[in-house]
């Protein structure tokens, strides 16, 4: 289908890019464009103006640091699938890439673009959440951070001002035992479309007990759901937990509104919720138990 | 700003070894630009929202669909299509004849996106299991063959590379 008449940029810095959106305030940001273009021949948004930032070396890169990984906004998922600075501080990010779409799309598609869409679909804002990551925002009064909970605040919305970009995504090395899971509820079971998603991130302590505990549901509420009463019941306990059912009936589920669509039903996705929930809390203590990510 | 908006651009592509060189509409996908402005046809235009590969080019590379980006987004690109595949005197590449001596084609709608994508994961992976063809491929769907014939010839052309320790074209 033929777009509509947009006008295009390729800024040659990040710098310039922000200066952009900022003169031209119906611009959008244009980075691998896997979900942008679909949006743009469906009519389902518009913008007057395409800032092309898919071509800035400054926002491709993955940088290693004794506390961090920091993920720039535009690095492919096939890129980071392939990056061993990430296959060996948090291999659950590559084995997350590694389940979206097909080859053509994991060139194209970045990390940043999957936070910035936002779908409840999207791999990466669960994840991100559950992980602890921080969102590292570029607009024309410098670098701000926020966390992935402040970033993703609804359908398809997060807190990126207008005249402001995505520029990289910082997400923290444990220092000590930790466990990292992603279980999605795949219509066609092949992840080409996460009804539900649960993540799940556990550490453990010196004397042996469960902190840093975050469980994060998506696909049934506006934003990636922290469980809290999941996450206090299973803190402070020892890493031989194993009361999975007791720690996921602390969460109230009928609180949970979500969505019905072709997809599934409201009321399918929150039933699957408990089931994924201990699904991904039982596969995080597996890995902590034994002290290190296989 | 040096740099400033435009509904249209002047790109350098280079396709196939040949560079390019058009006044684009910025609106204009990479697919329509191969089919339309210069005329290779090879390169076919099936479902429009980026699920079914029919598009499949290699940019830069990168195995993608052409209908999920921007022509001007390829100024400057190196882009292989299927009309690159056949030998310089016209005869079949050793992949092109594997589809074909393993019948792995009916109506050949998808076979351009297929033979690309087949050749993008040969060059990763010169020995895939059945199970990474098909991972492989996932991205390209055929609706007459059913995938048997495509696995096989693509297993057929790693085994006889394999077999003559040559790269896969």
């Amino acid at each position: 289908m033929l777009l509509k008449e947009i006008s295009y940029v390729r800024p040659h810095s990040i710098d310039e890019a922000v200066a952009l959106l900022n003169s031209y305030p119906e611009a959008g940001i244009l980075a691998g464009g896997q979900s942008l273009i679909n949006v743009l021949k469906m009519r389902i948004g518009a913008y007057s103006t395409l800032v092309d930032i898919s071509a800035l070396e400054e926002l491709k890169q993955i940088r290693d640091s004794a506390e961090f990984i920091s993920i720039g906004a535009a690095t492919t998922y096939d890129d980071i699938i392939h990056s061993p600075v990430v296959m060996v501080s948090r291999p659950i990010l590559a084995e997350t890439a590694f389940r979206i779409a097909d080859q053509q799309v994991r060139n194209r598609g970045t990390i940043g673009g999957n936070c910035c869409y936002n779908d409840p679909t999207c791999h990466f804002p669960p994840l991100l959440t559950a992980m602890g990551a921080t969102m590292q925002v570029y607009g024309s009064d410098g670098m701000r951070e926020m966390s992935a909970e402040e970033f993703f605040v609804g359908y398809y919305q997060t807190a990126l001002a207008s005249g402001q970009i995505l520029a990289g995504i910082r997400i923290p090395k444990p220092k000590r035992p930790y466990g990292d899971a992603f279980v999605p509820l795949s219509v066609g079971g092949t992840d080409v479309l996460n009804a539900v998603t649960v993540t799940a991130h556990v550490e453990l302590d010196e004397p042996g007990t469960l902190t840093a505990v975050r469980v994060v549901a998506t696909g049934v509420a506006p934003q990636p759901l922290r469980m809290t009463s999941v996450e206090d019941f299973v803190h402070g306990q020892t890493g031989q937990f194993s009361d999975l059912a007791g720690a996921v009936a602390t969460f109230d589920m009928s609180s949970l509104e979500p969505p019905s669509d072709v997809h599934a039903s409201g009321l399918y996705r929150r039933r699957m919720v408990p089931v994924l929930a201990r699904r991904a809390l039982k596969m995080a203590l597996e890995q902590v138990r034994r002290g290190y990510r296989e | 700003m040096s740099n400033t908006p435009s509904v249209s651009r002047s790109v350098a592509v280079t396709v196939n070894g040949t560079t390019y060189q058009r006044d684009v509409a910025a609106r204009t996908l990479l697919v329509h630009f191969l089919r339309e402005n210069l005329n290779l046809t090879g390169t076919h235009f099936g479902c429009d929202t980026g699920h079914c590969g029919s598009c499949t080019v290699i940019a830069n590379g990168k195995l993608i669909k052409s209908c999920m980006m921007l022509a001007v987004q390829a100024d400057g690109a190196q882009i292989e299509t299927v009309e690159g595949l056949a030998e310089p005197d016209g005869s079949l590449s050793p992949l092109q004849q594997a589809f074909s001596d393993a019948h792995a084609l009916q109506c050949g709608f998808c076979t351009p996106g297929l033979m690309l994508a087949s050749k993008y994961l040969l060059e990763h992976n010169p020995n895939p299991t059945e199970e990474e063809i098909r991972r492989g491929i996932k991205g390209n769907l055929c609706r007459c063959t059913g995938y048997v014939n495509i696995v096989r010839a693509i297993q057929n052309i790693a085994a006889d590379s394999a077999e003559k320790g040559d790269l896969v074209k």
